[in-house]
């Protein structure tokens, strides 16, 4: 017997309606709606073609509803940005991953959790988070992801790109809750990607319960991931004046956020005035910097993920087993491995995991 | 032209030379204040002879001491003091800022092919097969009219209009590397991947160092 839940969450992960997939299927919609919610069980053959079109084993579509991951922070600012079938698809992405990874840390000695949380004024919540995990006041963050993640946070990346959402958060879990960040748009410059990092720390540590309205909560965030990356103390010292993108963007390049957000936290300190901050916006503007800034700060990769596959299947990690034993395709776990921090060697090329590389299933048979 | 180096890329080439143009340009911008000062009425600086000072001065001290830094660099002829060298693959026009942008090329054909990154040939002349990329380093003044901000700029295209001027990019040259300190300490090295805390619980299995099936 499948789980109607499995499907719905296969379905939405492909990005597919109903009526789409019911095409696929050759059956009508309300057949799938019906399978989803576990009204019907489908016949043999439909389950085959199920199983074809997805690219999913019968394994998946028999275990046990997935775990719940909360909208979270996608609640406050997809609307806008993100159709519901891009956040339908990026959440069953999410969960996929979400429980690939559980898996996984059955396996290994979880880092404790040291991410506070606070109920006070973003640019102290923020400075106590730095204090909390052991950041000096006046020093930039040299790797931001890899900082996070060592404070318990778990950080996960999407292989799909969603188009106008860089990245989320939520506290997830069923009996005790942990804290997430999905990352769901790595192409992005570095320094933008840090910054929404930053901003969904701010959402976990101030906001697991709701108070204010959404404007609010997310100029919170903002103000809490600008003092998180550009501590007031130290940008008093180092933001020399006069102000200009000549002199900014070497600090762009040591505390790796964008010129723009140096221009408003330059603002924000009361380092330039009004005029100037327009001023300074409009020359970035009129360059072509807004689009394109100067300067080039390295595109940060979660580890987690990677590393426990690592520790648990092996360097090459061994797809095949990996995939089997989480019950999805070998192109799934491949895709996202890619796009999380892996070490020299750790990837195989599409043949092996192809299996058509005669090298590699000698070498499978002799072992058997 | 399709393939548009990125901004670090062109600035690690031509960091080695541009110190020598910016203290060119900023004897350049003292001589030319020197002489409104001596001149003109109350000091005043023309907003039209200066600039041309300016490239006058610099193109006398890029004479005398561009080939001390690097005999692939020649200085080529240009109308009214225009400023223009070839240096390896580049093309580069030194031109005042207009409002902090690029200046409109107008009806000059010769610019508007410069900015469409269009290469200028005679007409006998066969294709050497090497393609130069146009650049501009745009030279700013402050108050006092003292040298304020140099930029690096890939023109893309420009016509007669202001709108129709656009850069594939645009880079603030930090003082430092005007100053001739290296390129590099700009350049952030490639993150290396840092392993977490984290272990497996069973040390029975052997799985460290790579699974044998």
């Amino acid at each position: 017997m499948i789980n109607g839940e499995r499907v719905r969450q296969v379905r939405e992960l492909k990005g597919l309606t109903q009526t789409e997939f019911a095409t696929h299927l050759r059956i009508n919609q309300s057949a799938v709606a019906q399978i989803e919610s576990g009204r019907i069980a489908p016949s043999d053959q439909v389950l085959q073609r199920i199983i074809l079109t997805t690219g999913f084993p019968m394994s998946f579509f028999k275990q046990s509803a997935p775990v719940d991951f909360p909208l979270g922070s996608l609640l406050f600012r997809a609307r806008a940005t993100v159709s519901a079938r891009e956040r339908c698809e990026s959440l069953q992405y999410t969960r996929t991953i979400f429980e690939i990874a559980e898996k996984m840390e059955i396996e290994i000695d979880k880092i404790p959790l040291r991410l506070p949380r606070f109920d006070q004024d973003p640019i102290s919540a923020a400075i106590q988070t730095r204090s909390s995990l052991g950041l000096s006041p006046d020093t930039p963050i040299t790797n931001l992801i890899n900082t996070v993640e060592k404070s318990g946070v778990l950080v996960m990346a999407l292989a799909k790109v969603l188009e106008g959402l860089d990245a989320f958060s939520a506290w997830v879990g069923r009996s005790s809750l942990r804290p997430v960040i999905v990352i769901a748009n790595n192409n992005v410059p570095g320094d933008r990607l840090r910054f929404s990092v930053a901003h969904e720390l701010g959402h976990l540590v101030m906001h697991q319960a709701i108070k204010n309205d959404i404007a609010t909560i997310e100029r919170e965030a903002s103000s809490f991931a600008s003092e998180f990356l550009m501590p007031k103390e130290a940008m008093l010292k180092e933001i020399m004046r006069p102000v200009t993108l000549v002199n900014l963007l070497p600090l762009k390049m040591r505390w790796k956020v964008s010129i723009q957000a140096l221009i408003r936290r330059a603002w924000d300190l009361e380092l330039i005035t009004q005029r100037q901050y327009k001023y300074l916006m409009q020359q970035m503007s009129m360059k072509g910097m807004r689009k394109k800034e100067p300067g080039k700060v390295p595109l940060e990769k979660p580890r987690m993920i990677s590393q426990m596959a690592e520790l648990i299947y092996g360097i090459p990690i061994d797809y095949r087993k990996l995939a089997s034993e989480m019950n999805v395709p070998a192109q799934l776990i491949k895709e996202t491995l890619e796009v999380h921090a892996m070490k020299n060697g750790a990837v195989e090329d599409d043949k092996i995991i192809d299996g058509t590389s005669n090298k590699i299933v000698n070498f499978r048979r002799r072992g058997h | 032209m399709s393939n548009i180096p990125e901004p670090e890329v062109v600035l690690k080439n031509l960091a080695y030379l541009l110190p020598t143009i910016y203290s060119a340009l900023q004897d350049g911008t003292y001589k030319a204040k020197e002489y409104c000062d001596q001149y003109e009425t109350a000091g005043r600086i023309d907003p039209f002879l200066a600039p041309n000072l300016v490239r006058y001065h610099t193109i006398k001290l890029l004479q005398k001491q561009g080939h001390l830094i690097d005999e692939e660099l020649n200085l080529d002829n240009v109308p009214n003091n225009g400023i223009c060298l070839s240096y390896r693959n580049y093309k580069i026009r030194i031109l005042k800022a207009s409002n902090g942008d690029l200046p409109v090329p107008g009806h000059s054909k010769s610019r508007q092919h410069f900015y469409h990154q269009i290469p200028f040939k005679f007409m006998d002349e066969e294709d050497s097969g090497v393609t130069m990329l146009n650049l501009v380093l745009l030279w700013d003044v402050a108050t006092q009219y003292n040298l304020s901000e140099v930029c690096l700029v890939c023109p893309k295209s420009g016509g007669v209009k202001r709108e129709t001027v656009e850069a594939h990019w645009s880079y603030p040259i930090p003082l430092a590397v005007l100053m001739g300190e290296p390129f590099e300490d700009l350049v952030p090295a490639a993150q290396a991947v840092e392993d977490l805390p984290i272990s497996l619980k069973r040390h029975d299995k052997n799985v460290t160092e790579g699974k044998v099936d």
